[in-house]
């Protein structure tokens, strides 16, 4: 049953969610910043705290005679890494990964999905508890749906919780060449001690995108080039916003082929939820990294700090875009006068690493060193005080006093007092 | 007419020149009848897409071992101090070699390179008869008609198998040299991966057994750097000894061999010729025109027949008779001599000889068209092979080398964005001089196979080929006469400027 007040609701937050959604929409549908501080929250007087998709958006839908209807298309997009990474992908509604799907428990949902590939495909609703039929796998649940078909998937949300939606047919290669997307439930009891100010959703996943191609491989099973939350690499990772001492939730699923130890600087997080739902407060627990595993969801919970904290995996690699991942040791080797004799061979060449990589962003910074077309440098991003080396799965948690909308408030300036400092010298006595 | 046409002969290294080099540079002989005039050439490196040498007119003499750029040189040189030569020479009592070099080189019987000159037919054919004019000397007075004729083809023959050699070891010497040049590149890229893992090696970060497979390779490539330059020196010897040299002279030749499109014959005309039957036949019939075994079969012919009419007319008269014997070496180049026929007519009425002359005219003519199937055979040959050489020189020289540059130039990106190592870098160069190698050895071959065509079709084969296809660059054909090297005589221009309309017809 739905009652009236949940009807009005309802029909207003399916025209008003488009632009409540993505912050940082870049190239996909122009949308108004979203702004979900409790303020804003309230005004709509919206029973829950809109999820925001940093690099993405949430999919309006359109209540039909008590059931959100949403329309998924899936077909190929052009999608960009991060400035100077551009491939065709396949995703839903001109994106990758594709917008996320937010309702309510007890939601009655109908979702219409186009097939605008080439190739038969399907929606797998990842974790959700939901009918044999419309379980979403090719051959088991149903015919796949043939290229130029739309299918209708209808169901009631009888859960809460984090989830993700993706395809289940030819499911290696559409994953991998970017279908995907977050499906989140609120529950239907909102329970004001559990009350988030800021609620966002981030997908990782892993690309093969090879150096000078501008397709996913589907056939790599561990050398993968690009990793990525919302499909995105920093530094083009939009960072998560939040004023000092709000309520924040970052919810992170894995569609990618590794786990991921998530890290975050600055706060202890509590894990609240995963794809089982949101966790009854007892079995909450602190920590500072969260696998979230793969085909996983976790909720992570914390209060706001001041600063520009980074979130980010934990494998080292995992925050490196492209690199070779069989190159032979240059530390500690003094290449300059070899160098020399090989660039009389081969003009441009440079030896790189004797003293370690570091000095690779300069490089590249520097504009000398050309890459192959379409490739992103292994580390880049400055920070206020130079090169930060990053890439890959690495984002910022921008806290602070008071934010100015959704506009980037820049770097954070520590206050005095607060910062390491350099010393001419160190006392003698110290042991070592 | 013998002073006319040398004073005319001396104009043609001009002619020389623009075919080697495919820029015209002028160049010039002195009429002048003092030996102590070198022959004046100014002359261009023939090289650039490999180019090491710098592209610039010099002058010079063909005195000077130093610097003989070209085959036409090297023939030149020989002429004036190879002692084979000079004994053919002095046989045809031609002592002044050095004096009368000009003409003997230009002439196209000698010099294949001159043929790219697109000297007129009528020029040529005209030179080939001025060089018999200097030839046999001392037989003059004592020789008549055919048989002198059959003198001079015999020594004509000699000469050019003489000078044939010459430029066949000149273009061995180049392409070991170039092939030498390419093996050190080779072997450098060799030693840059094996230093490299020497230095990581030492700094603890690679394996003795890794360092190893690259200190073995360069072994591998460092011994075939080391063959290739004995190889080189020991074509130089060849050369040297070819030319007259000492062992160790002061010899140098170029380190490329010719590879521009002036340079090679172009697939389209190669497949003309042997596509079509009437132009492969007109081929046939300039180089039967040229070819000395021919000349002497023709004068051997007169010969005969004229005995023959002679002995019908004066009936059992006695005679002393000197004809020429021709006989096939196994390797198809044919060897001459000269046969003394003395005859008593005691009771001989002159049946028996009539029909003696008569069966070894028949045996002539059976000779004469063994002889031109086997021409026409070796032709084909030569022009198949040729076909398939030029086109895979091309492939090389503009698809195959420059994709492997443009795949150094990839890694070197990857590289750059550390996505490919150091080692990896330095052997795609090692590829991209391996397939230069290749490159090198098939214009070798080439260059073997073009010398073999104009030794067959008697150095007109590259003419003939010039003038089935329109040259493409204009420029190649008109002397730059801004240049302080290039006083062109006036006589020149008309030769070289008109030299399109001429054809062999
Ligand atoms: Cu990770």
């Amino acid at each position: 049953m739905i009652n009236r007040r949940q009807l009005l609701l309802g029909s207003a937050a399916g025209f008003v969610s488009a632009g409540l959604s993505g912050r940082s929409a870049g190239t996909q549908t122009a949308q108004a910043p979203a702004t979900n501080s409790s303020s804003q929250n309230a005004a709509t007087d919206r029973p829950y705290t809109p999820v925001v998709t940093p690099n993405g958006r949430t999919l309006p839908y359109k209540m039909r005679d008590g059931v959100k209807e949403f329309h998924l298309i899936a077909e190929e997009v052009d999608h960009e890494f991060a400035e100077g990474t551009r491939i065709k992908a396949w995703g839903y509604n001109g994106s990758t990964p594709g917008p996320t799907l937010e309702a309510v428990e007890g939601d009655r949902v109908r979702i219409f999905v186009t097939n605008r590939l080439k190739e038969p495909t399907t929606v797998h609703w990842h974790g959700l508890i939901l009918p044999f039929g419309m379980d979403g796998v090719a051959g088991l649940t149903q015919k796949a749906i043939p290229p130029g078909e739309s299918w209708v998937y209808e169901f009631t949300l009888k859960q809460h919780g984090t989830h993700m939606y993706h395809p289940h047919a030819d499911e290696m290669l559409q994953m991998a060449m970017g279908m995907m997307g977050m499906f989140i439930i609120h529950p239907k009891q909102q329970d004001d001690a559990n009350h988030v100010d800021r609620d966002f959703a981030l997908l990782l996943h892993n690309w093969a995108i090879h150096p000078g191609t501008y397709r996913p491989d589907p056939s790599v099973m561990t050398d993968f080039d690009l990793w990525t939350i919302n499909s995105k690499v920093f530094p083009a990772i939009a960072p998560l916003l939040a004023q000092n001492g709000e309520r924040v939730r970052v919810r992170v699923g894995n569609l990618s082929m590794y786990n991921h130890p998530m890290h975050m600087h600055g706060v202890q997080f509590d894990v609240t939820g995963s794809d089982g739902g949101r966790w009854p407060r007892g079995q909450w627990r602190k920590e500072v990294t969260e696998i979230v595993g793969v085909g996983q969801t976790r909720d992570l919970e914390f209060t706001a700090v001041a600063g520009d904290w980074p979130l980010h995996c934990h494998m080292s690699h995992h925050t490196m875009n492209a690199m070779g991942h069989e190159l032979p040791v240059t530390t500690g080797v003094d290449q300059s006068e070899l160098a020399r004799e090989i660039r009389q061979m081969i003009p441009g060449y440079m030896a790189m690493g004797e003293n370690g990589m570091s000095a690779h962003q300069e490089h590249i910074d520097a504009g000398h060193m050309r890459g192959p077309q379409n490739t992103l440098a292994m580390m880049g991003g400055r920070g206020p005080y130079g090169p930060m080396e990053m890439g890959g799965m690495f984002t910022l948690i921008k806290v602070r006093d008071e934010l100015d909308g959704d506009n980037d408030p820049g770097w954070f300036e520590p206050p005095q007092g607060t910062q390491a400092y350099r010393v001419n010298s160190v006392p003698d006595d110290l042991p070592v | 007419m013998p002073f006319q046409a040398f004073a005319l002969l001396m104009l043609l290294p001009a002619l020389i020149a623009c075919s080697t080099t495919g820029d015209v540079m002028t160049a010039y002989g002195k009429t002048d009848d003092s030996h102590q005039q070198p022959l004046l050439l100014a002359l261009h490196d023939w090289s650039p897409a490999l180019g090491t040498i710098a592209t610039r007119p010099v002058q010079v003499t063909t005195d000077n071992p130093a610097t003989i750029l070209n085959p036409a040189q090297a023939q030149a040189f020989a002429l004036q101090h190879s002692p084979a030569i000079r004994s053919i020479l002095a046989s045809q009592g031609i002592a002044d070699a050095d004096y009368r070099q000009a003409t003997l080189i230009n002439n196209p019987g000698f010099s294949a390179s001159a043929l790219r000159a697109e000297g007129s037919w009528k020029t040529e054919f005209g030179i080939s008869l001025g060089i018999l004019d200097w030839l046999t000397l001392p037989m003059r007075k004592r020789l008549a008609g055919a048989e002198l004729e059959a003198a001079r083809t015999g020594a004509l023959t000699a000469l050019t198998r003489e000078l044939g050699a010459v430029r066949s070891r000149y273009f061995a010497v180049v392409a070991a040299r170039h092939a030498s040049r390419q093996q050190q590149q080779t072997a450098e890229a060799a030693r840059l991966n094996a230093e490299l893992a020497r230095q990581l090696n030492q700094a603890g970060n690679l394996s003795e057994l890794e360092q190893l497979r690259y200190e073995d390779e360069l072994a591998r490539q460092q011994l075939a750097a080391q063959q290739a330059i004995t190889d080189a020196d020991i074509r130089l010897a060849e050369l040297e000894l070819a030319l007259g040299l000492p062992f160790n002279s002061e010899l140098v030749v170029p380190d490329a061999l010719p590879d521009t499109d002036a340079d090679l014959l172009t697939p389209a005309a190669l497949r003309a010729i042997l596509q079509n039957a009437d132009t492969f036949a007109a081929l046939l019939t300039t180089a039967m025109q040229q070819r000395p075994e021919v000349t002497m079969m023709r004068n051997t012919r007169e010969s005969l027949e004229r005995r023959l009419d002679l002995q019908q007319k004066q009936f059992g008269m006695s005679e002393l008779g000197l004809g020429l014997v021709t006989e096939r070496e196994p390797d198809g180049s044919t060897a001459s001599g000269l046969e003394l026929d003395l005859s008593l007519p005691l009771f001989d009425r002159g049946q028996h000889r009539v029909s003696s002359i008569q069966s070894r005219l028949v045996q002539l003519t059976a000779d004469e068209q063994a002889l031109q199937l086997a021409i026409a055979h070796q032709l084909s040959r030569n022009l198949n092979n040729l076909l398939n050489l030029s086109q895979q020189v091309r492939q090389l020289r503009d698809q195959d080398i420059p994709r492997q540059q443009r795949m150094l130039e990839l890694v070197l990106q990857e590289y750059n964005f550390m996505l490919s190592g150091p080692f990896e870098l330095i052997s795609v160069k090692q590829q991209e001089t391996e397939t230069v190698m290749r490159y090198v050895s098939l214009l070798e071959r080439y260059w073997a196979e073009h010398a073999d065509f104009m030794q067959h079709s008697a150095n007109t084969a590259d003419t003939f080929v010039a003038g089935l296809v329109p040259t493409s660059d204009p420029s190649a054909l008109s002397p730059d006469s801004s240049s302080p090297h290039s006083p062109a005589p006036h006589s020149l221009d008309s030769e070289s400027s008109n030299h399109q309309e001429h054809h062999h017809d």
